[in-house]
């Protein structure tokens, strides 16, 4: 439990870090989506219950993990598929009429 | 029962049904939308008499009240879920002329925009909420991005850049009040308690999430690249409701999840207070030395949100009522300018102030509207904005403090400054030497500004209409005592 926990704080920290040293647009974007990967993560650990079984009640069973955060993170990983795919798509238009990946250089070009 | 539901199906069914429309009788699709959306103000309305009744509540799969999800529409949200139609319909009868190339795609991100912020005002339950908070963020991106030009694809990407990290932080949120409360209902929420540790972090991602959506002073960097590269009727669907959507959102989940005198020992009060106040000031002093009337406008805007975070952070029902009169005014009369900017782009093909020069001799009517309007969010007598500010000092006044309501009346006088320096422009004479024709506007591109002005008499007499005051009455009650709140999904 405390590795997991571990985890999810070093993950979202990783993601903040990339978020903000790097300049390059898909470098930002990979950083979102860590931060977004150790959220599902944090999910999942929260809803997790020890010698839990899967939440399937037809089967008998003593202890269930928790059903609704898994539903939670399953909607979250689409949300953040699509979310990553406009941007990604604004990143390619970006590139085409900048020709560049770099915030500053955008910026620059902008004037 | 069946309004509720019929409320948010509808706008999804357009929204889904118009490609079909489009392959098979492509000259109806336009009919259909306007139809749609009348449809759709009608039945906010019904929803709202039956609000003033009894709030109304239905159940998702009928599931329960307490494992399913529900939607919960009390005297708030019924308000907020009219303005959003009544706005909404508006720029909808805008965009039929104005909008004239890839219309399929562009009234479908519309509609499921506008589905999300029904759906955003309607729900009882927290993941939902996150869910359509991201429905609004994905649809007004992609829509800002719709000129495809350069400038909008960079505002697009920093705009949805900008609230994929502030959904972050608020999905955190919510993750964190789900582990420690065991439960996402809103109602459910009232009855059980967060543990204190975690109760400062959830608020403070909550504060810094939302506030970031509607552009609070340090967050507020986004908003004028966005509202100046979409195309305008997005403007001002963003300018005027969709910030307020957000805003409705964190109102609702800062009083269900805290009791005021927690919020009052986190220093919200003098958080959001101040906070408003240094918003205000920032806004209206950026504003004043714009070049661009769109831009000009977005500063505004920053500006306008900052009085309604004063009311919000006096926690007082005077305060509350204020600001909700104020959040319904700024969404009128901002959606109104953004869309009179709009007719002067289409008039003289420049978007610079100082082009708009002597306009006002060329086209007195759609000048008139503006200048109306533009005296209007000054916060002069005889129109709404006027008594909402009114109120707003008196709900401060009550509270013996001064500070506030003295930066309101510098905030007034530094919006005076700059809507008049516009507003002379338009009226003065052009030099003789670079007249310019101007092209001519059709009716159908002035009816929405109509609707608009005329809204403003309704709302300047609505603080003393029976309906009005009567919904008003009731909105703190659900607000500020979510004991209520509970009691209309629960019973008991």
């Amino acid at each position: 439990m405390k590795a997991g926990y571990c985890s999810v704080i070093i993950l979202f920290c990783l993601g903040l870090y990339t978020i903000v040293a790097y300049r390059n647009l898909i470098k930002i974007i990979i950083g979102i989506n860590i931060m977004e990967s150790s959220l599902i993560l944090l999910l999942i650990i929260g809803g997790y219950r020890p010698q839990g079984a899967a939440p399937i009640i037809t089967r008998p069973f003593e202890k269930v993990v928790d059903p609704l955060p898994q539903a939670l993170a399953l909607t979250s990983i689409v949300i953040g598929a699509s979310i990553t795919a406009l941007m990604l798509f604004l990143v390619i238009k970006l590139n085409k009429e900048y020709g560049t990946l770099n915030i500053d250089e955008i910026r620059r070009l902008r004037g | 029962m069946t309004e509720v539901i019929g409320l948010l199906l509808l706008p999804l069914i357009t929204a889904i049904i118009i490609p079909l429309i489009d392959y098979y009788f492509f000259q109806l699709v336009k009919k259909v939308i306007v139809i749609s959306g009348i449809f759709n103000l009608y039945l906010a309305g019904e929803v709202l008499l039956r609000v003033n009744q009894a709030p109304l509540t239905y159940n998702l799969g009928s599931w329960g009240e307490k494992i399913g999800i529900n939607l919960v529409i009390d005297p708030f949200s019924a308000v907020i879920i009219v303005v959003i139609n009544f706005v909404a319909l508006t720029v909808i009868l805008y965009s039929v002329t104005y909008i004239n190339q890839e219309e399929k795609k562009y009234y479908m991100l519309v509609l499921l925009l506008i589905t999300g912020m029904l759906g955003l005002t309607a729900t009882g339950d927290l993941f939902n909420m996150y869910v359509f908070i991201e429905i609004i963020s994905i649809t007004s991106c992609s829509l800002v991005a719709f000129r495809r030009e350069a400038t909008s694809f960079e505002a697009s990407f920093k705009y949805l850049f900008m609230n994929s990290v502030s959904a972050i932080l608020i999905l955190l949120a919510i993750i964190l009040i789900y582990q420690t409360s065991g439960t996402l209902n809103l109602a459910g929420l009232v009855i059980t308690e967060i543990p204190t540790t975690f109760k400062g972090i959830i608020l403070v991602l909550l504060l810094v999430g939302f506030s970031a959506k509607f552009a609070i002073v340090p967050f507020h960097g986004w908003l004028p690249g966005v509202y100046s590269a979409a195309p305008n009727p997005i403007s001002a669907l963003l300018a005027g409701i969709v910030t307020k959507i957000y805003l409705y959102a964190l109102i609702r989940l800062l009083f269900i999840l805290f009791s005021i005198p927690e919020l009052i020992a986190y220093h919200l009060d003098v958080i959001l207070i101040y906070g408003g106040v240094i918003t205000l000031l920032v806004g209206h002093l950026l504003a004043f030395k714009q070049e661009k009337l769109k831009r000009l406008l977005a500063y505004s805007s920053i500006a306008q949100m900052g009085y309604i975070i004063i009311g919000l952070g006096l926690f007082s029902a005077a305060g509350l009522k204020a600001s909700i009169y104020y959040m319904i005014s700024h969404a009128v009369i901002k959606t109104a300018l953004f869309l009179g900017a709009g007719l002067f782009m289409r008039q003289t093909g420049q978007d610079r102030i100082a082009s708009y020069r002597g306009l006002g001799h060329k086209s007195p009517l759609v000048t008139g509207i503006f200048t109306i309007s533009a005296i209007n969010m000054v916060g002069l007598p005889p129109f709404n904005y006027f008594i909402n500010k009114w109120l707003l000092i008196k709900a401060i006044a009550e509270q013996q403090m001064i500070i506030p309501v003295i930066f309101i009346l510098i905030g007034t006088l530094l919006s005076a400054s700059y809507y008049f320096r516009v507003i002379i422009l338009l009226y003065s004479q052009e030099a003789e030497s670079n007249k310019q024709e101007v092209k001519s506007i059709t009716w159908q591109l002035k009816t929405p500004l109509f609707l608009l002005t005329a809204s403003y008499i309704l709302l300047f007499i609505a603080p003393n209409l029976p309906l009005v005051t009567e919904i008003m009455e009731q909105i703190p009650k659900f607000l500020l005592k979510p004991l209520n709140y509970y009691q209309i999904l629960m019973g008991g």
